[in-house]
């Protein structure tokens, strides 16, 4: 009889841990290690997920981000960048001439309408400093004359510009160093990571045993909190170039960051935001920039021509996918239209 | 008839099966519950649950002074060159988040359940 009630308590204990790990395996988590902080002008977030030693990779991950603004920055003496700027000739690291390379690439693709060497002209506007201001014809002619990028030189070893040229890398600076990160992860035992530099994101192995990671569009003009939709992807690289993130306004008129080398003035395309898909890092910061200053219907034969994937949003409300994104991205925001860009037929 | 389960085994068994039942209340009562975090410097230096705050007060931190009204924190006011924190306006939902680059502060909103309710990341 003692024998039967025990083994009636035996397997309710048993119902009981059954039970309970029912519940927690269901949201078991892998070790995972977390940090914010800022680099490179911009917020900066590394979220990793399983191996064994997260915290000494979070580690080297934010060293890497130290390391690579100490060589993009302008704003540094000692960078590589600001030797250039000065006409220094720099010996660079590989990953650095890969980076200018890409550059250069696409400057070439776009006739020049996306350009490395648009620093006067940043400096001029200002844009984001509080000083802005609309300069004058004569400034913007002379700030001009100084945009090309024809004027660098890359070999396999060595970097020079042309006296005056003044390289900013900006608009590919954040998605560089995502790909530093990514390679270094490469070496790791870190199964999956989440890491963004602003709005550059870099999406790594699996979270959780998925490979599904979840990215929100922000709602142009809109807060933070507002999301235009969400994108489901795998290991990829996502960029996005808009023209509500740094603007100005006077007398009435609003000037964005996104500067034409052709006028001169914020690009007026009738974009508002770019949002772009890519494995390399770099290669979306850039895409996602040259889509914006092509405008809609050059800046999708663009992205089909890369095999790259994007979201594009124009000023008449339109919301724009490619083909691979069309069962990946879900709009949530109200108001707009989407459409399906089935490439060039 | 031959009694395979007695009535004190039953009692027993029930018992444990209720109380197992018990393990799942916290999960399901652990959604919303909105929690946002203050950032200088990249540490976390304040922790608020958005959700009982009743009366709206301000926070000021490193020239900047952020708003925390019931369900919504923002930045209000800030000495920064380009206002652009201000300008990211009053965040509510999930995995929104607002930062001031030049003073090296950040707010963001969390939530109990994180993994569910907000995106792994937001591109802008």
């Amino acid at each position: 009889m003692a024998e039967k009630r025990y083994r009636t308590v035996l397997l309710a204990v048993s119902i009981v841990l059954l039970m309970t790990f029912g519940v927690f395996s269901g949201c078991r988590k892998e070790e995972s290690a977390e940090f914010t902080g800022f680099s490179m002008d911009t917020v900066i977030s590394v979220k990793l997920y399983g191996g064994n030693s997260p915290d000494s990779v979070l580690q080297d991950v934010s060293g890497i981000f130290t390391e690579t603004e100490q060589v993009l920055s302008r704003h540094i003496e000692s960078s590589p960048v600001s030797a250039l700027n000065r006409g220094e000739t720099v010996a660079g690291e590989k990953w650095f001439i890969t980076l200018l390379s890409k550059n250069l690439y696409l400057s070439e693709e776009t006739d020049g309408l996306f350009d490395p060497t648009v620093g006067p002209l940043i400096d001029l506007w200002s844009i984001g400093s509080g000083n802005e201001k609309v300069p004058s014809e004569e400034a913007l002619a002379d700030a001009l004359s100084h945009v090309s990028y024809e004027r660098v030189h890359v070999s396999s070893e060595n970097i020079t510009i042309e006296p005056g040229t003044v390289l900013d890398l900006g608009a590919s600076g954040k998605g560089a160093v995502l790909d530093r990160v990514r390679d270094f992860l490469c070496g790791t035992d870190t199964k999956g990571a989440v890491v963004s530099a602003g709005g550059s994101i870099l999406l790594y192995g699996s979270k959780n045993g998925s490979r599904d990671f979840t990215v929100a569009v922000r709602l142009p003009d809109g807060g933070t909190s507002d999301y235009l939709g969400v994108l489901t992807l795998q290991e990829t690289c996502v960029s996005t170039s808009g023209s509500y993130e740094r603007y100005f306004t006077e007398d009435g008129v609003r000037y964005h960051h996104i500067l034409s080398p052709e006028s001169g003035f914020p690009a007026e395309t009738g974009l508002v935001s770019v949002t772009v898909v890519y494995p390399d890092g770099t290669m979306s910061d850039l895409l996602s920039t040259a889509v914006f200053l092509l405008g809609e219907e050059e800046g999708l034969k663009l992205l089909y021509g890369h095999q790259a994937e994007g979201v594009l949003v124009t000023e008449d409300g339109r919301v724009i996918v490619t083909e691979g994104l069309k069962d990946r991205f879900r709009l949530t925001e109200e108001g707009y239209t989407l459409e399906v860009y089935e490439g060039i037929r | 008839m031959k009694e395979y389960v007695k009535r004190g085994d039953l009692v027993i068994l029930i018992g444990v099966l209720v109380l197992s039942g018990l393990l799942y209340v916290p999960l399901l009562f652990s959604r919303g519950g909105t929690v946002a975090e203050v950032l200088s410097d990249g540490e976390v230096v304040e922790r608020i649950d958005l959700d009982s705050v009743n009366e709206p007060y301000t926070i000021k931190i490193r020239g900047s002074v952020i708003l925390v009204e019931p369900g919504k924190i923002g930045y209000l006011e800030s000495d920064c060159p380009n206002g652009e924190c201000v300008r990211f306006g009053m965040l509510s939902r999930a995995g929104a988040a607002a930062a001031c680059v030049p003073n090296r502060t950040m707010i963001r909103i969390l939530s109990a359940n994180r993994e569910k309710d907000g995106p792994d990341a937001v591109t802008y």
